[in-house]
């Protein structure tokens, strides 16, 4: 495999790198480094200047074809998403710019992207593999999550914790402390 | 084999190829105290290796199992690309609902106060 090849591959890595940095939860503290490993996917599938072979090359030239629809499209639905009305406050410049972002990114769909004769074909057949790889993944998490031992239940709250408890709780309903 | 139905193998391989590595990669890039991928994570790649070799099989022209799930990798994401536009559309649609609904005011946020 050559060089331009290899990069377009090494950009879908760190795209999926970055995205998966971006999780919420126990693992939020790596979700700083999401944004710039998603700019240098983004970047290094975009700005590879180096001769790329099939079938990497018709790719590309997809993915040139739908990026501009894809990026703007995303610009509109997030300024749709910020001037959309939240506890009854609406920020009509967003939304209203939005939706023209929106309706516009829609002519750079059928100006710069070619769909490939068998389109629906294409899109049914392979959602049907991403949903077999799914129902996969959903039985392989379920045998390991049933593998596990429960664990024992929760020891009585000592009396210190049940005295610390009614404090918190006789403070937040406003009910003098007895 | 009929072109038709190898197209259609080629784009089920490529989606259950494309979204098990993509799989693979979060859970190993999420990875935190309480997730136990190492199963997963075997399972998934011994299903990858397995459709690589049966794309190698149906396509004369590649010649590795690292060809196959290039090929089939591309197959996929091509499939993806078109599926986009709509899951965008479904999407439009509520930011559609979003964008013009209309609440009654909570009385009992004013009576929070």
């Amino acid at each position: 495999m050559i060089l331009g090849s290899t990069l377009i591959w090494l950009a879908f890595f760190l795209l999926l790198v970055g995205f998966s940095f971006s999780r919420m939860g126990p693992s939020f503290t790596r979700s700083k480094f999401s944004i710039p490993l998603i700019l240098i996917g983004i970047l290094l599938l975009f700005f590879n200047n180096f001769s790329i072979e099939n079938p990497e090359k018709e790719l590309l030239e997809s993915l040139h074809g739908f990026a501009p629809w894809f990026f703007v499209c995303s610009l509109g639905c997030y300024l749709v998403l910020s001037g959309s009305p939240i506890y009854w406050k609406v920020q009509f410049p967003q939304l209203i710019s939005g939706w023209i972002i929106i309706l516009g990114s829609f002519y750079l769909y059928f100006e710069f992207n070619e769909l490939p004769d068998n389109f629906l074909i294409g899109a049914i057949f392979t959602a049907l593999g991403v949903i077999l790889s799914l129902f996969l993944f959903i039985l392989l998490v379920r045998f390991v999550e049933n593998r596990i031992p429960l664990e024992d239940s929760a020891p009585e709250l000592t009396e210190e914790e049940m005295n610390f408890v009614t404090k918190i709780i006789s403070i937040n309903i406003g009910v003098d402390e007895k | 084999m009929n072109s038709l139905l190898l197209e259609i193998l080629y784009y089920i391989f490529g989606g259950f190829i494309l979204a098990n590595l993509s799989l693979i990669i979060f859970q190993l890039f999420s990875l935190h105290p309480y997730s136990k991928p190492t199963i997963p994570v075997v399972v998934q790649s011994i299903f990858i290796f397995i459709s690589a070799l049966v794309v190698n099989s149906l396509n004369d022209d590649l010649e590795t199992i690292a060809d196959a799930i290039r090929f089939s990798l591309v197959e996929g994401i091509l499939g993806f690309i078109v599926i986009i536009p709509f899951l965008y559309i479904l999407m439009i649609y509520f930011l559609f609902k979003a964008s013009f609904r209309k609440r009654h005011f909570d009385d009992l946020l004013d009576a929070s106060e």
